[in-house]
């Protein structure tokens, strides 16, 4: 039996567990509020596993591995600060998102946004930076699961995109959130078991932890420490824009902030998190720099990680692997799946086109518009851009620009107006997309800006000057307003 | 928060002296206890709220 078959039975195994799941699940789910939430039916583990497993996506085990062992510890701060923004959303973010969501009944976040800044306007300009940052998100996780199936498995690029788009849309659709966070939580355990085995057994072929370095600086001289092949600014923007930024980079992500119903569960699901994307990408990082030694010339740096996995261990065990790769894929795919449906049904039908829909339409219309937008991506993942994580890194960047600061300070400050929140996602993806526009002008690359800022630190800055310049000079929001997110209790 | 964002971003433009196993002493500190640091700060969070 040849090796691309022996993963294939690997891969076909798990694909059957994440579908048998989502009939499993099918059968709990009795409204559209069950379908998008799951409120106060799942535990600490399964909400922070599922918190993580969708920040962390394909990029990182294929665009962020491929990146690190190019710039070696250029990139390595954005790694740690990835870690750390659990703990930066949970803190800053969660305990308040879910006691307002518990008050207001919310059921997603353009909910949330659209009842602070008492504003129409507010929740659909929301709605439409999400919808239009979802798309090419999920399609290059698409796009790098067919790679893999091209590379690994041997089957054409367009055969594996449809087999695992297929799939995975299949799941979401018909279990919902239940499914999503169950598969997150299996999809969460199978990447820390697949980093266990490769990352290891990786450093170890690459001469051990300092024969490795010794070796990597000698290849690499420029990467073996935080500055050399990045300009500094470069560096201290990934490191802030990795960790912090997730805030409002993430919303697939802080959508599970809706689910617990005490804080207790809230907190225990950070740990959880925490633990959870510490491990991954220090091992990442070992696993990136190893590749670095033992792969020096391999011209597609996203396929480091399968093509190691392929060279350094038994099929068994690779498979296991490139099922872990392709489980930080499906968790990101489910999650703004249920995400994009959720706003379109919630936050665009429910309100402006059919105002009283009973649960079970309402639950069909929500299946169908979680269909149609998986396949609109696999569709976009037909003729993708190249570079896997600067596709998912321009979709993160524009949501970071535009809702870090309205989602932050609309959370923490009860001065900031409705026209605030507007002006602000508006002027900050704005300029975000402007600063992307001047970089390529200047450096024909979309990964490269002016003075090494990133956008996200760009237009999150551009946000937050005009967020707070428009909130002062705006008449303050009403009081009932202000009593829902600053009164007793909150 | 602040201490981690502000503290790593200095630690990043400093030059730092060679540490063990090849590496120096920035990316030790930042790049591998970091994460120790984060665990131990969520951790704290959780049992003292604050």
């Amino acid at each position: 039996m040849n090796l691309s078959t022996q993963y294939l039975i690997i891969l076909s195994v798990y694909f059957l567990l994440m579908l048998c799941l989502g009939f499993w699940f099918n059968r709990k789910v009795r409204s559209k509020k069950d379908y998008f939430l799951a409120r106060g039916k799942l535990g600490p583990a399964t909400i922070g596993f599922s918190f993580s497993a969708t920040q962390m996506s394909g990029s990182t085990y294929m665009g962020a591995v491929g990146t690190e062992k190019i710039l070696g510890y250029n990139f390595t701060p954005a790694a740690v600060s990835s870690a750390a923004a659990p703990w930066f959303s949970y803190i800053l973010l969660g305990r308040r998102l879910r006691k307002i969501a518990s008050r207001t009944k919310s059921v997603t976040l353009v909910d949330i946004f659209e009842t602070r800044y008492y504003s129409k306007t507010a929740g659909l300009t929301c709605t439409f930076i999400m919808l239009v940052a979802f798309i090419p998100m999920i399609a290059a996780q698409l796009k790098a699961a067919g790679n893999i199936f091209e590379v690994l498995l041997g089957m054409p690029y367009i055969a594996g995109l449809f087999i695992f788009g297929g799939i995975v849309i299949l799941y979401t659709v018909l279990g919902g959130m239940f499914a999503v966070a169950w598969t997150d939580l299996i999809q969460g355990l199978i990447m820390i078991l697949g980093f266990a085995i490769l990352a290891p057994v990786a450093v170890h072929a690459a001469g051990g932890f300092a024969g490795m370095h010794q070796q990597y600086a000698q290849l690499n001289p420029g990467a073996i420490s935080f500055l050399g092949k990045m300009p500094a600014l470069w560096v201290v923007s990934a490191f802030i824009v990795w960790g912090f930024f997730q805030i409002g980079g993430s919303p697939a992500s802080v959508t599970r902030f809706l689910i617990p119903e005490d804080d207790r569960t809230l907190k225990k699901a950070m740990v959880y998190s925490v633990l959870f994307q510490s491990f991954i990408y220090l091992s990442a990082t070992l696993v990136a720099i190893a590749g670095g030694v033992l792969l020096p010339s391999l011209e597609r740096p996203d396929l480091t990680i399968p093509t190691m996995v392929s060279q350094l261990l038994p099929p068994i065990l690779g498979g296991v692997i490139i099922a872990a790769v392709m489980g930080a894929m499906m968790s990101t795919i489910d999650s703004i799946l249920l995400l994009a449906g959720s706003l379109v049904v919630e936050n665009i039908y429910s309100r402006y086109m059919k105002k009283d829909i009973d649960q079970k339409k309402g639950l069909r219309i929500a299946r169908t518009v979680t269909l149609v937008t998986g396949i609109l991506a696999l569709l976009v993942a037909l003729k993708p851009p190249a570079a896997i994580l600067w596709i998912v890194t321009m979709s993160f960047s524009l949501m970071a620009s535009a809702f870090t600061f309205p989602f932050l300070l609309g959370l923490w400050w009860p001065r900031a107006t409705k026209q605030a929140g507007i002006v602000g996602m508006i002027g900050g993806s704005v300029s975000c997309v402007i600063w992307y526009i001047l970089g390529y002008l200047k450096y024909r690359t979309l990964d490269n800006w002016i003075g090494g800022i990133w956008p996200a630190i760009f237009g999150s800055t551009v946000c937050l000057i005009l967020f707070v310049l428009v909130s002062k000079g705006t008449p303050p929001p009403p009081l009932d307003v202000q009593d829902i997110f600053f009164g007793d209790g909150s | 928060m602040l201490l981690f964002l502000v503290g790593g971003s200095l630690m990043l433009i400093i030059k730092w002296s060679p540490g063990p196993a090849n590496l120096d002493w920035g990316v030790w500190i930042l790049a591998y206890f970091g994460y120790a640091y984060v665990i131990a700060a969520a951790i704290f969070y959780v049992i003292t709220d604050k």
